[in-house]
């Protein structure tokens, strides 16, 4: 799935935000994103997905580790804007953008890339510029 | 003052109308139920994404049962799956939450909330065992369960959505049944048995009110293009092809008209019936292609493991132009119904007035080994099914030469067809040569000739009666100084 233009947290950063604002961004579209896909595959079923995206972006976000260790579902999305506030603006824009690559690939994989489109509609898929893969640790 | 109309949904689901007696009565509250694995999600699937449109959508709620997300993985692979219905007409809710609480009255409100949001025409409820499991987990009352089934279909009945609980119940004989069987307007059971190497898909409507149901249980299948099931073969209404009263068929064989009394009467089933390698296949060839050579049509079932190379040259001209029909058989599930839907669907479409299986018995190889048993009464059926198309059908059937015994048929099949034809190998003066007579033709005078026949390049030849020997059907006839005689015979109505 392809993003179609800027959203909202990388138009953030371009306009010079900090990585708290990215980070809140971030977390609000990960909440509006787990409000469509729990209805349908339940929390359970989004929480295994987003723990797998964790697990593969850790390996180039070291940062996200303790975002991955969080063990209550619920606060999952508060860790993750925990620990992206902590970064850079530019880190904070790659890990997350890494992190919603594995989410929207891991859910192309298992329903297929027209289900998913078809429930997330445009959501943000990859990190936009050249940047985001500069900033990888 | 005008009674209550129930509008029938059809169902999407080939064959199931039919069992259920004429379509899926609206607002009705059904149970879709079986063991894991045999098709209820699918069966509910098909019948949403049939059924869902903008002005009826579907609610599809999802408890504790099949992970949603490997629900939609799997359905998608179904050609019926429609991706572009999801979030328009068709909306999944997840309960998982709410039925894990084991509290009843808060999965009551939940599914009513979201009825009242969505207005759905369609609810379905997968799986409605995890909901009654986590009911009882937390120690609620029969009762309880009693009045969460009877709230929830009054409430989706009042909100004229029609729908669906599928559930994991073990039998519908239960002598302690679970009350959403009383509650339920409509109960379908799914089963699978396994026996030897075939799996058997079948489905039993137990309870639908309002509907004349079809009784029993009927086999359906599952493929890309999702469930078909294939009830007893309908009886048509009026015959496929329409030709004059009292009119015959000519067999393509030379001199055998006579023997039959001037052909075959039309809409006749006949039997032929010979050893291994005596000619049943060449006639059932003759009989096509002499249709063809006449303008009509046909279809072949044929369940011998060369066909093509038994057919003929001819036969295999004929089905390249599409004038002779081929139905599948090559799975080895089959059951006589299926077949015969198959058959008379091949039937209407080429308006064919010919019909050959060939044979029966390899048609009772190729059956799954539960439905061997039932082979005579389902081959009564299919042979009444077939009859009312008006087609006139030949089958082959092997028959073990016995010398010391006359015998016509196998599996008793000779009161299902209308005339009979006999082959058998007798030797003669050290050759092993066949012989052929006509048995029986139903209400018409035939010959009582017993004829030598010959299968050269150009098919069957018949020859003449052996007139000097005797103890023909003995297999070893011996030659007598009198002339035998011959005549005509008649079979009784």
């Amino acid at each position: 799935m392809q993003s179609e233009g800027l959203p909202a947290f990388a138009r953030l950063a371009a306009d010079g935000a900090d990585a708290a604002d990215i980070a809140k961004e971030a977390a609000a579209t990960w909440r509006d994103m787990h409000g469509i896909l729990a209805a349908i595959i339940g929390e359970t079923g989004v929480a295994a997905v987003f723990r797998r995206s964790l697990y593969l972006a850790q390996a180039d976000f070291a940062w996200l580790a303790p975002v991955y260790k969080t063990s209550a579902p619920a606060d999952l999305f508060a860790s993750l804007q925990s620990e992206l506030a902590k970064q850079s603006s530019l880190q904070a824009l790659a890990g997350n953008g890494e992190l919603l690559h594995h989410f929207i690939t891991i859910l192309n994989t298992l329903i297929g890339e027209s289900l998913v489109q078809r429930l997330l509609g445009s959501a943000p898929d990859q990190p936009s510029g050249p940047d985001a893969a500069q900033e990888r640790k | 003052m005008t009674k209550a109309t129930i509008n029938r949904l059809a169902t999407g689901v080939p064959g199931l109308d039919e069992v259920l007696g004429g379509g899926l009565p609206e607002f009705s509250f059904n149970l879709i139920a079986g063991a894991p694995g045999c098709g209820k999600t699918t069966l509910a699937h098909q019948i949403m994404f049939a059924l869902a449109t903008s002005e009826r959508p579907a609610l599809y709620f999802t408890v504790l049962g099949e992970p949603p997300l490997k629900m939609l993985r799997y359905q998608q692979q179904f050609d019926f799956f429609d991706s572009r219905k999801i979030t328009q007409s068709i909306h999944f809710v997840n309960l998982a939450d709410d039925a894990s609480s084991g509290d009843l009255a808060k999965v009551l409100a939940r599914i009513i909330a979201e009825v009242q949001k969505h207005a759905p025409a369609l609810v379905f409820v997968d799986s409605f065992r995890s909901v009654v499991l986590a009911g009882k987990a937390e120690g609620s009352s029969y009762l309880g369960l009693q009045q969460f089934i009877q709230q929830l279909g009054v409430t989706m009945t009042s909100w004229q959505a029609t729908t669906f609980l599928l559930g994991e119940y073990s039998d519908a004989r239960d002598p302690n049944p679970n009350p959403v069987f009383t509650v339920a307007d409509g109960l379908i059971w799914l089963r699978q048995s396994v026996e030897r190497n075939s799996v058997v898909r079948q489905m039993e409507v137990t309870k639908m009110r309002g509907l004349p149901t079809l009784p029993g249980l009927h086999t359906f299948r599952i493929d890309a293009a999702g469930i078909e099931v294939f009830a007893p073969p309908a009886l048509e209404a009026r015959p496929v092809t329409q030709f004059p009263p009292s009119s015959r068929v000519a067999m393509g064989v030379p001199g055998l008209d006579a023997m039959m009394g001037g052909g075959l009467p039309r809409g006749y089933s006949l039997l032929i019936a010979g050893p291994s390698g005596s000619g049943k296949s060449i006639m059932a060839a003759a009989f096509l292609a002499e249709g063809a050579r006449q303008g009509e049509t046909g279809v072949i079932a044929a369940f011998e493991q060369r066909a093509n190379k038994s057919r003929g040259q001819i036969i295999a001209d004929l089905i390249d132009n599409g004038r002779i029909g081929v139905v599948d058989t090559r799975t080895s599930t089959l059951s006589v119904d299926e077949i015969s839907r198959v058959l008379i669907a091949e039937i209407v479409r080429l308006k064919a007035s010919r019909v050959v299986i060939d044979s029966l018995s390899g048609f009772e190889l190729v059956l799954a080994p539960a439905f061997r048993a039932d082979f005579r009464e389902s081959l009564a059926r299919m042979v009444a099914a077939l009859a009312r198309t008006g087609a006139t059908v030949l089958m082959t059937s092997e028959l073990e030469d016995r010398y010391s015994e006359l015998r016509f048929s196998p599996y008793g099949t000779a009161f299902l067809t209308d005339a009979i034809v006999v082959q058998r190998y007798v030797e003669i003066d050290s050759r092993l040569e066949r012989v052929m007579a006509v048995v029986k033709v139903r209400a018409s005078a035939h010959s009582n000739e017993l004829r030598l026949f010959s299968i050269t390049d150009t098919g069957i030849q018949l020859g003449e009666m052996l007139q000097d020997r005797e103890g023909l059907l003995g297999g070893r006839p011996s030659r007598h100084g009198r002339e035998g005689e011959h005549g005509t015979a008649s079979s009784p109505k």
